[in-house]
């Protein structure tokens, strides 16, 4: 079989798509920008029914490319959680208690408040071996991407060292802990060296740290992936969509990226962001509809052996408003055991395209 | 040890095979002689395999390079790519895949 790369640069529309030319210059970093009208479909509000093609995973198809995930398993789901937040907001404590208090929920409604008086490690939001015991029920890993960094856009979320023990905590249990590097730190090496020290000082034991997802999926082609290359990423799973469910270049699989500018691939792969459960429920409030959306996408990464990286944010799993996504997550986890899906971590993801894949 | 069982293998298979110990060996051998193909090692031990790709990429730009690894990782296939590899591959090496490589890419030979 020839190799990925050359079959990728045999065909000029397919090379521009995969190396995602159009963004060069382009102002897609801004937090809100909409979605780069790629001629591959994404299904976004004003396109609730488009079906989204992979066009650079289906031309590698086409012309023979394969990919195995051993034990028979026809493709794989990439799970992340972003840890936005690691205790409520004042907004998401009001709406919770207001929730349960609307609702007669009295034990709920304590539990929601009393954490504050009780200490930081009662926070609701340190809900990690609650997300690890629902994904161990569908045999499934995932990826925790904490930020560590006091400056954000909004205001400050948490500093990663009060939580040295649910690291520790993950790592154990065979889970992967990553950085969600800070909204300013996608064009700064710097910052997201001093951001990746400070995750792996909180690890402690000379653990590295090896995968990274800026937040607000803030991201500059290609230089994000130079950055990222440079301060010792093995991969980043940034790139995708804030208001779209689809494929950024085409890919349904993981890559390794080329900078035109330098006429030279990046050291670093890339595993593209494919379905965020901030984007699903922007197109629909529905959990009905966003569950028949998610499957219409895993089917077509299904179709093409590919990887559909998932992204649910870890404090909706305490967040009651949010009960929605997460019967939603529940749903995609399940209909993926089904389709006998390997389900696990960006890590592993990028340890099995290292051993199998002849990009 | 690898070195020797792969120059049999290709010696068996018909080809014209020539092997050397060290970075610096192979330097001086490619300075002196034509050769088609390459593999090189990603591990040597007086010079990392990726640095002797860029320095036989200077001296035979023509010569089919692929890389040996026993550790693979993007930033290796990455970093050969760019430095002039025409591919790699992972040890242990598969004589089949080896065979199947070498007439991909030495179609007339």
């Amino acid at each position: 079989m020839t190799a990925l790369r050359e079959l990728l640069k045999q065909d000029a529309h397919v090379w521009d798509l995969y190396t995602a030319r159009k963004e060069y210059g382009s102002d897609f970093t801004c937090h809100g920008a909409p979605a780069i009208a790629y001629e591959a479909p994404v299904i976004t509000c004003e396109a609730k029914s488009a079906s989204p093609e992979p066009a650079v995973s289906a031309y590698l198809i086409e012309h023979g490319a394969t990919f195995d995930y051993g034990e028979d398993r026809k493709f794989a789901v990439c799970t992340t959680h972003d840890i936005d937040e690691l205790y409520p907001p004042w907004k998401h404590t009001w709406a919770t208690a207001a929730y349960y208090g609307s609702r007669a929920q009295a034990s709920n409604l304590w539990k929601s408040l009393s954490w504050k008086r009780k200490g930081k490690e009662f926070s609701p939001y340190r809900n990690f071996e609650k997300v690890m015991d629902l994904e161990e029920r569908y045999g499934a890993k995932s990826s925790f991407y904490f930020i560590a960094t006091p400056r954000d856009i909004r205001r400050f979320r948490y500093d990663v060292e009060d939580v040295r023990d649910d690291l520790a905590t993950i790592i154990d249990r065979g889970w992967e802990v990553g950085l969600h590097g800070g909204y300013y730190a996608y064009n700064d090496v710097d910052e997201i060296r001093r951001e990746k020290a400070r995750v792996e000082n909180a690890l402690g034991g000379n653990r590295k740290i090896v995968g990274y997802r800026n937040h607000y999926l803030r991201f500059a082609v290609p230089d994000t992936w130079r950055y990222l290359a440079d301060a010792g990423f093995t991969y980043d799973i940034t790139f995708g969509f804030n208001d779209a469910i689809g494929f950024r270049n085409g890919m349904c699989h993981p890559f390794v990226p080329f900078d035109l500018n330098r006429n030279e691939y990046i050291p670093i792969l890339e595993i593209p962001l494919i379905i965020q459960d901030g984007a699903l429920f922007e197109i629909t409030k529905s959990e009905k509809v966003a569950t028949a959306m998610a499957k219409r996408v895993i089917d077509v990464v299904e179709r093409h052996s590919g990887v559909v990286t998932l992204l649910w944010h870890s404090f909706l799993f305490d967040f009651p408003l949010r009960k929605a996504w997460l019967q939603c997550y529940e749903n995609v986890l399940e209909y993926c055991v089904q389709k006998g899906a390997w389900i696990t971590s960006g890590e592993e993801i990028a340890e099995w395209y290292a051993k199998n894949v002849r990009f | 040890m690898i070195r020797e069982s792969l120059s049999d293998l290709l010696i068996d298979e018909g080809y014209d095979v020539d092997s050397a110990e060290t970075a610096g060996d192979a330097i001086r051998k490619a300075k002196a002689a034509h050769y088609d193909l390459g593999l090189l090692d990603i591990k040597l031990p007086d010079m990392d395999g990726t640095r002797l790709l860029e320095k036989l990429q200077a001296i035979q730009p023509t010569m089919i390079k692929i890389m040996v690894t026993g550790f693979s990782t993007v930033e290796n296939a990455a970093k050969s790519m760019n430095y002039g590899a025409s591919d790699y591959i992972l040890k242990p090496v598969h004589p089949e895949t080896l065979i199947q490589l070498l007439k991909e890419r030495l179609p007339d030979v």
